[in-house]
């Protein structure tokens, strides 16, 4: 146990980690755990380079319900990313998300150009209206 | 070679002498000893001493920093150990010079256009009628994503603006200087803030390509009326200290970040700002409420806005504008700065008095 703890206290675990999840329907989901900073933007950007670029589907979901800081920096690649899928007819939108981050999107205006919503099941029922 | 040659020439002028030639004279053997032993050296210079000199000669030429050349051989012994290792030493050096002086010509770049955005920016705070400014700012490298400017306009319009490109380093700064530009020719045009800013978003979609936004705030401040108003383009909060209360307000600055959309002119708007006599507005960028400390603890906007509580009641725009500077520094202990930041301190004062700090804009 002590073994553990002490290898624990060595391995540096990524501020920010994003979990892919397999494709339902028109959509696929994103979640993104921790902080979405300078330091957590460099940590996440290449596999989420990567999963755009095979990235077939409508709707690109990003669960922000495990998120917990985001700055300009993650706001930045959102809009890249927004940008990126715009440009290919696709759509980005945003889930559950914390006040913080809420507050940062509306702030920057963010929520102009990409829609939110409050739970996943709230985005799949406007998805299916 | 050298000693196997000596021996056989001895070997050979002992039978010579002793054996069968007993009648040729001293003289004729040791010319005929020296003619071995010379014949024996030429191999010995072509194989050993040249090839070691040409080696040496390099190595010499190396180490005085004088112009040395590649060395050809496909010899495998001690010579050619000694050849090949010279041409790796060399082949690197070549390399981490080659780097070294790309690194430095890409340094004078980055200090030239440094220097371009540091002339973009004002260096030193203007004197308004009615309005006290001072401005800082501190870029986190030599290219920053922060901007701000004091712009005379048309009729008694001066405007004071902010901004914030995404990340920093040279796409930042590069966008920034072009914000920048675009605003100074805009304000000389338009009629108002809001026209601005539409103008210059309009612009920026339309030729910057890469994705990338900049969150920015206008003042309008006219300098007739002594009446302030402000757009909004998806910046940080307008901090706003009432004097007379001594409380501080809070106030989103609204809008949508320059270069998001490409028409801007239904999501920003002009509102105005009613001020009094020795209120203050403070406008800043994320490098300050973001800034952290040894513990990684945001400063955060409360911080902030009681910063300009406790320093408005006492000083001046400079003095406030110092000692913020002065907190945010002394909160991120030795935590090394990772964004620009940037720090405006309005604070309105009687009417035709124009204050010009003496300070310049650099945050030191």
């Amino acid at each position: 146990m002590i073994k553990n703890l002490i290898s624990n206290l060595f391995i540096m675990k990524d501020i920010l980690e994003i979990h892919i999840l397999e494709p339902v329907d028109s959509y696929q989901v994103v979640e993104f755990v921790g902080e979405f900073d300078k330091f957590g933007l460099s940590s996440v950007k290449p596999k989420l380079e990567s999963f755009l670029k095979t990235f077939s589907l409508d709707v690109l979901v990003l669960d922000f319900t495990g998120l917990k800081f985001i700055n300009s920096e993650g706001i930045g690649l959102l809009f890249e990313i927004h940008t990126h899928l715009a440009k290919a007819n696709k759509k980005l939108a945003v889930v559950g998300s914390a006040a913080h981050v809420k507050d940062v999107f509306e702030t920057v205006g963010m929520s102009e150009v990409i829609p939110m919503y409050g739970k996943l099941a709230d985005f799949v029922k406007s998805n299916n209206a | 070679m050298l000693v196997l040659g000596l021996i056989l020439s001895a070997i050979w002028a002992y039978g010579y002498y002793f054996l069968a030639f007993e009648s040729v004279p001293y003289e004729y053997l040791l010319v005929l000893v020296g003619i071995c032993l010379l014949l024996m050296l030429i191999p010995v210079y072509l194989l050993m001493i040249r090839p070691l000199r040409i080696v040496l000669r390099e190595m010499q030429a190396l180490l005085s920093a004088h112009p040395y050349r590649k060395i050809f051989t496909d010899r495998v012994d001690e010579v050619g150990i000694l050849a090949h290792f010279f041409n790796s030493v060399t082949e690197g050096l070549g390399k981490a010079t080659y780097d070294i002086n790309d690194r430095a010509r890409m340094h004078g770049e980055l200090e030239v256009a440094s220097e371009l955005q540091g002339d973009i920016l004002p260096n030193s705070n203007p004197d308004f009628k009615g309005i006290y400014i001072v401005a800082k700012n501190k870029p986190a490298s030599e290219l920053g994503g922060d901007s701000f400017g004091f712009i005379d306009g048309k009729d008694s319009k001066k405007y004071i603006y902010i901004g914030d490109v995404t990340g920093h380093g040279a796409a930042a700064g590069f966008l920034m200087s072009m914000v920048s530009t675009l605003i100074a020719v805009f304000a000389d045009i338009s009629d108002n803030a809001h026209s601005v800013l539409v103008n210059v978003n309009t612009y920026l979609k339309k030729w910057v390509k890469k994705a990338m936004f900049m969150t920015l705030v206008m003042l309008s401040w006219d300098e007739a009326n002594q009446k302030l108003s402000y757009v909004g383009a998806g910046h940080e909060h307008i901090l706003i200290y009432r004097s007379k209360t001594g409380e501080c307000e809070s106030i989103k600055s609204g809008g949508i970040a320059l270069g998001m959309v490409a028409d801007n002119s239904e999501l920003i708007k002009e509102s105005e700002i009613a001020l009094e006599e020795g209120d203050f507005v403070v406008l800043y960028t994320d490098g300050i409420t973001e800034a952290k400390n040894d513990a990684g603890e945001l400063y955060g906007l409360d911080r902030l806005i009681e910063a300009v509580k406790e320093y408005a009641k006492t000083y001046s725009a400079d003095g406030v504008n110092f000692h913020i500077a002065m907190a945010v520094s002394n909160f991120m202990e030795k935590h090394s700065q990772e964004d620009d930041m940037t720090l405006i301190v309005l604070q309105k004062v009687a009417k035709d008095v124009g204050l010009k700090t003496a300070s310049s804009t650099s945050w030191d």
